[in-house]
């Protein structure tokens, strides 16, 4: 099991579920263990931003999967915890892609590191477990028995001993006005883990064996007219010297060659040229034939050779 | 620009296009056929094979203007609803990661399954060679071939059992 660093989250207390105008309980999903289970206002936004697990009036599951997946996997992996946290059948979850959204996820929804699933999972967790826990105080309250009498299992709370059963469906309203503090919020016990540990497919494969689109080349904004292909200088720390702008010009389709300045830090925006064109193939065409070349950046000895 | 008119997955498909266009171009940016996938560019990763006339080709190396009247089939026509053996089994064996070049890769399968429909596992690695996979799915792919190939019903001539 990966280490517990659950400190974080005990500076903040107070949990608190907000009602959506299409009465959906809607649970803040921090990301990062320094991240708080923040009340959000109410909203009725359609697609709601990253960070959210939604439950709807009509019991559908979402999560917005705030990361990228280039084959991690994590667009399975995280939804996987949060469905066994919750003991919602792995039917009943919708997996939606997050915006780019800075103003809830200020720490950023890049994926790098390998350390996407191992600092996803205990928020993950943490948020079912939050979200768990007010569904059951809101059955507890309901029948005037303790919370700790209660438990869950398929979408449903249960109290064994009298045999009731109320789905979470029935539950949003009164679990929306419930509280719960992070003391209280017990994550269910591994060994009662039941999806999590099994293999299941891949929520993309459907997608990926027909053919549909799923990768950022496949999609193109309504209002982009043109595309471009970039040419970064063949050099790190080098400079554009020359380009035959003329010959990219040249090729049927290309509108515009568009030099990049760059930024300080490389990694964020490299030096290079852009080559503008109605077509993606004339856009390669034109980068090709711009035969952009670059100088040598000064042999700074920081690393030796092998 | 001249105008072409294709055979797409059975369907008549006029376009504008420089001769030279490669035919993955034509898919993804005047069809929005976005399923065949743009890899190396340079024929060398699979990542773009359709089937013209019923052979996989790398669609990134063949202009428009070579297609003529020949069928072109993409991942998109493979079946109408997702049911191809070959994409049941890439789904139960859970094939993909990133996924990328698995369209690719199922359009080399469809074309070898097609051509030999129980064929043996050195038979799909090496009818596999030329389709790359950065994520080393290889093992699965041959899995999900074999599964596919199992719930196909045998071709005339591997059915003539004993037979030269």
């Amino acid at each position: 099991m990966a280490p517990s660093s659950a400190a974080g989250l005990d500076r903040r207390a107070l949990l608190r579920a907000t009602l959506t105008a299409g009465g959906a309980l809607l649970l803040r999903f921090p990301l990062r263990l320094e991240a708080a289970f923040a009340a959000e206002p109410p909203s009725a936004v359609p697609f709601a931003p990253n960070g959210f697990l939604r439950i709807a009036p009509d019991g559908q599951v979402t999560l917005y999967a705030p990361l990228p997946d280039m084959g991690q996997g994590t667009r399975t992996s995280l939804p996987m915890v949060v469905a066994e946290e919750l003991d919602l059948p792995w039917s009943a979850i919708k997996v939606l892609q997050a915006d780019l959204d800075p103003a809830a996820f200020p720490e950023g929804q890049g994926a790098g590191g390998s350390d996407s699933l191992y600092s996803g999972w205990e928020p993950a967790r943490r948020a079912a477990a939050t979200a768990r826990l007010l569904l059951v105080k809101a059955a507890a309250a309901r029948w005037g028995i303790p919370a700790s009498a209660c438990s869950t299992e398929s979408a449903a709370v249960v109290h064994t001993r009298s045999a009731r059963r109320v789905a979470y469906v029935e539950l949003l309203g009164d679990a929306s006005r419930a509280t719960v503090e992070a003391a209280e919020i017990v994550p269910k016990s591994l060994d009662r883990y039941r999806l999590v540990g099994t293999r299941i497919g891949g929520v993309d494969v459907p997608a990926i064996v027909t053919g549909r689109p799923l990768y950022g080349l496949d999609f193109r904004l309504p209002e982009a007219t043109l595309r471009a292909s970039i040419a970064h200088a063949p050099r790190h720390g080098a400079k554009l010297l020359q380009i035959d702008e003329a010959a990219a010009l040249a090729v049927p389709g290309v509108r515009r060659v568009v030099a990049i300045d760059g930024l300080t830090n490389p990694t964020r925006l490299r030096r290079g040229i852009a080559v503008l064109a109605d077509t993606t193939w004339a856009a390669l065409q034109g980068r090709r034939r711009s035969r952009h070349s670059g100088n040598r950046r000064p042999r700074r000895r920081t690393t030796a050779r092998v | 620009m001249a105008t072409y008119r294709l055979r797409i997955n059975g369907e008549p498909r006029t376009v504008q296009a420089e001769p030279e266009t490669p035919l993955l171009w034509i898919l993804r940016d005047n069809l929005t056929l976005v399923g065949t996938k743009y890899g190396c560019g340079r024929g060398l990763c699979g990542a773009c094979t359709v089937h013209v006339g019923g052979a996989p080709l790398r669609s990134c190396q063949l202009p428009v203007a070579a297609v003529g009247d020949q069928e072109v089939l993409t991942i998109e026509g493979l079946s109408p609803d997702g049911s191809h053996a070959l994409q049941r089994a890439w789904i139960e064996e859970d094939v993909p990661q990133c996924g990328y070049c698995q369209a690719g890769q199922i359009m080399t399968a469809a074309a070898l399954l097609r051509a030999k429909a129980h064929p043996s596992r050195s038979e799909i690695v090496e009818a596999m060679a030329g389709n790359l996979c950065r994520c080393g799915t290889y093992n699965r792919i041959v899995r999900a071939i074999e599964r596919a190939a199992t719930a196909l019903p045998a071709t005339p001539r591997s059915g003539a059992r004993g037979g030269a």
